[in-house]
């Protein structure tokens, strides 16, 4: 967190209105905001509405960040989540026990399991399986690459909570996908 | 760091180093290079996961909604656009323009200053009954009359 904010140049030009900036800054992040949403989500177009979300706190306080505090890359992580969670409530508060769908089966049908595409749906659907936390802190620190004390920050738990989730989301992930290797009715012991 | 640190670090972060938590890398990778049975159990699986994690790739940002953002995006006050976009266009114009004006005082200047060829002094109010021998003033006029 001592090294130099690389985006702090870039959003000097985004406070200023230069055109140039602008682009440039959707070009660095729109990727990783829509990466970061879609795997949150499992959907791409919400995760597209909380992308577009983000910018706009991002057009808003650029001219008043404050460096020092955290990077800034941090902070349009913890906006966007935070964008997310306000997305799964209102999916919570509208899906009804009567009405939930039932839980994905994270065996894909047999032709699909030759293809790579088939695979990619296996993590996917196995990703998208595990309770909202912990696939959060995986995504944020494994396909985002953040650190763990980012991670934690960006999430408002300590290093040792998210921890605990990276652990435990990894283990699920691995029994999940054991099961999907060795489906439970061909009479295999798991592991 | 103990061998049993050491797995528990694999199970939460996975076989990368780069995602080790920069304090525990030097120590940590030096226990792998050990050679352990268990460590290398738990790297193998550490890793068997991670190689299926990156098999979920998540499609490039959307085109359309890029330029979208980048349209809601700020913009400069409406006279550094102008600068930008015209700078060329209003050097230009300045430079014309300072010298059309310099030409026009210059002429003003001139018209004032010197007698028009082939007009008498006499009637640019010059003359010997008024006093004006140069352009500055009526210096020989005399006041006293009035």
């Amino acid at each position: 967190l001592n090294d130099i904010d690389p985006d702090l140049e870039l959003l000097s030009g985004v406070s200023r209105g230069e055109p140039a900036a602008v682009r440039e800054m959707v070009a660095r992040k729109l990727p990783r905001l829509t990466a970061l949403a879609t795997r949150v989500l499992g959907d791409r177009a919400e995760a597209n509405d909380v992308a577009q979300e983000t910018f706009m706190q991002i057009w808003k306080h650029a001219g008043r960040w404050q460096p020092g505090s955290a990077r800034f890359d941090t902070w349009i992580h913890r906006v966007a989540l935070n964008l997310c969670n306000d997305r799964l409530r209102r999916r919570r508060d509208f899906v009804t026990m009567d009405d939930a769908p039932e839980p994905m089966d994270p065996t894909p049908a047999p032709d699909e399991q030759m293809e790579s595409a088939g695979r990619s749906e296996r993590i996917e659907d196995a990703v998208a399986a595990l309770p909202a936390r912990q696939r959060q802190a995986l995504v944020l620190h494994y396909y985002q690459e953040l650190s763990n004390i980012e991670a934690a920050d960006v999430m408002n738990i300590s290093v040792e909570a998210l921890e605990s989730l990276l652990s435990r989301a990894r283990r699920q992930l691995r029994i999940q996908l054991a099961d999907d290797r060795d489906p439970p009715l061909s009479g295999k012991d798991r592991r | 760091m103990t061998h049993q640190q050491l797995v528990d670090l694999l199970e939460t972060y996975g076989a990368d180093p780069d995602h080790w938590p920069r304090e525990s890398r030097v120590e940590a990778e030096a226990l792998v290079q050990h050679g352990d049975p268990a460590i290398a159990g738990a790297l193998r699986q550490a890793l068997a996961l991670d190689v299926e994690l990156s098999r979920y790739s998540v499609g490039p940002a959307d085109a359309e909604l890029a330029r979208r953002i980048v349209a809601s995006g700020p913009s400069s006050p409406w006279w550094q656009r102008i600068g930008r976009r015209h700078r060329l266009w209003i050097s230009g114009a300045v430079l014309a323009g300072a010298g059309m004006g310099g030409v026009a005082a210059g002429a003003i200047g001139i018209s004032l200053v010197a007698p028009l060829p082939g007009v008498a002094t006499s009637v640019i109010g010059g003359g010997e009954e008024s006093g004006v021998d140069t352009a500055f003033g009526e210096v020989g006029m005399n006041w006293s009359e009035q």
